[in-house]
């Protein structure tokens, strides 16, 4: 298992200008060909928002959970890491298998692989966050005094994400149905995190369920960091609920990506 | 490794197992004492090329030509078998690693940092590539609106000019006209007396008489020799023919020697 998790984290770091290079090429040419390009990054999520904060802020009359931000604002700061997390959840795992027409011609230290994806959404994430920045000053609000501690959460994201795209990545080349499964538990998470709903109001039961959700524990930071100044060493006990949990997937991620790497160009 | 060799085989053997279904590929992938039906690709290959060398493979379709060449360039791995690279090795397949929605530049620019070089590099290597190109303004268009001629011309120029110290060019310039044939061959001289080292899979006998130092002729994934081309060429065509004229059964119970082919032909 170490042997494996040596040859990930080797392969990444001797080739880290070229994956970073990758990631920042890809989330751009994610949108070539389209008249408007890096822009769909944007129009798309705010259509989203929009129609969410239509259903339960006006519809449904969702409040916000606590006093001093409106419903908007307390979404907006969940829902795009939420954005992020979705889709590098879906890409990690499509990223060995839809890539075969690359990885078939050219030869790429395969590690690197799904782990540029996870770069690439960062890179788009960054410019959304700058978004929701300036949405929130524009609307009149302020920010909490923890707000640099932010980026701890941002890096909890991109690591839990980089053992999910080795381990997923690996599943989905060899058990394709990985793919459709994983696209019914996501919708499933969308509804089951704090992102468009508070869960303060659920029985303590469900809330010690609900708290071993990774994604719960960094989408409740963003707002602790922006919106209520609710300290890191607050959350210890989540934290650690979540850390073992990411570092559990990436030992595992590591050892399956090695299991099955020399099998990879056979199957895709 | 010996000092002036580039690749080094030593009985490389590719099997693929043969899943009937999807259900069946799980259990062979997942069950350790679940073996399906195999086949073999490559069954003992040795080779030893030397720098600046330009070696020919021919055989028929499904002799394990492309697989032995993917094997070299690092992209499939073997079941058994050792194999030594010195250099960076780029292989070209018509079309190679180039993305359709992509224009011809963008292609240029993404193959570039595929191989890890610096934008710096990139911008200096890109005039000479689409000079030999020679695709007029169609490099900035995508390159689904492509011919496959100009597809070819495009994957060849990128490829000679990332300067790979071992060039693997698998069937990629049958598409080409004959001027831009000739401009390759001058193209892969140049390589050859830079001492890099290339390989040649071809169905072109012609060009391969013409170029190779040596040629390997594979057949059922085995290596039926490796001799100067006009030693191996004409026994191979004889034998293709022979070959054809042949029933299923005839052809899979056929067991080939080059030594028969040469005594009869040379």
């Amino acid at each position: 298992m170490f042997s494996a998790v040596k040859t990930v984290v080797k392969e990444n770091w001797d080739n880290r200008v070229r994956m970073v290079r990758l990631a920042n090429y890809e989330s751009k040419a994610q949108n070539n060909g389209t008249v408007f390009g890096f822009l769909w990054n944007f129009f798309n999520p705010a259509l989203q928002i929009l129609v969410y904060w239509f259903v339960f802020s006006i519809g449904l009359q969702v409040n916000p959970p606590r006093a001093g931000y409106p419903y908007i604002i307390w979404m907006i700061v969940g829902i795009i890491p939420w954005f992020y997390i979705s889709a590098a959840l879906q890409q990690g795992a499509m990223s060995i298998f839809g890539y075969s027409g690359v990885l078939k011609k050219v030869y790429l230290p395969l590690a690197i692989v799904p782990i540029k994806t996870v770069f690439s959404g960062l890179i788009t994430h960054i410019w959304s966050m700058v978004v929701v920045f300036v949405i929130i000053f524009c609307s009149g609000n302020t920010v909490s005094d923890k707000v640099y501690q932010l980026p701890y959460y941002t890096f909890c994201i991109v690591c839990f994400l980089i053992g999910w795209s080795l381990f997923s990545s690996a599943i989905t080349v060899v058990f394709k149905d990985f793919q459709k499964i994983l696209t019914a538990v996501i919708r499933l998470l969308f509804y089951i995190s704090p992102i468009v709903w508070d869960q303060g109001n659920l029985p303590q039961a469900v809330q010690g369920f609900f708290k071993w959700n990774p994604f719960a524990y960094v989408l409740q930071g963003y707002r602790n960091a922006i919106l209520y100044g609710v300290s890191i060493s607050e959350t210890i006990d989540t934290a650690k609920g979540f850390w073992l949990l990411t570092i559990i997937l990436f030992l595992l991620g590591s050892s399956v990506h090695m299991k099955f790497r020399k099998k990879f160009m056979d199957l895709i | 490794m010996n000092l002036g060799l580039a690749v080094k085989c030593n009985k490389i053997v590719k099997k693929y197992p043969m899943y009937k279904g999807n259900y069946d590929r799980l259990k062979g992938l997942l069950l350790p004492y679940y073996h399906p039906e195999e086949f073999t690709a490559l069954n003992g290959i040795d080779l030893e090329l030397h720098k600046g060398e330009i070696l020919g493979i021919i055989g028929l379709n499904g002799s394990g030509k492309s697989t032995l060449s993917s094997i070299i360039a690092g992209i499939t791995y073997p079941d058994g078998g050792t194999l030594e690279v010195d250099g960076e090795v780029s292989m070209m397949a018509a079309s190679a690693g180039l993305d359709n929605y992509l224009t011809g530049m963008e292609n240029i620019k993404y193959k570039g940092i595929l191989l890890g070089f610096s934008k710096a590099e990139i911008a200096e290597m890109t005039p000479d590539i689409i000079k030999f190109a020679d695709i007029g303004e169609h490099i900035h268009m995508p390159l689904r609106t492509y011919s496959s001629g100009m597809k070819s011309r495009l994957g060849f120029a990128v490829s000679v000019h990332m300067n790979p110290d071992i060039l693997i060019i698998d069937e990629a310039l049958a598409v080409g006209d004959n001027s831009f044939t000739d401009k390759c061959m001058n193209k892969m001289n140049e390589f050859k007396e830079n001492g890099k080292t290339i390989v040649f899979v071809s169905h072109a006998v012609t060009q391969m008489n013409d170029f190779c130092d040596r040629v390997m002729w594979l057949h059922k994934g085995k290596t039926l020799g490796i001799e100067k081309p006009e030693k191996i060429i004409n026994p191979y065509c004889w034998f293709a023919r022979e070959f054809n004229g042949l029933t299923n059964e005839e052809r899979s119970r056929f067991e080939p020697t080059l030594q028969f082919y040469q005594e009869k032909y040379l």
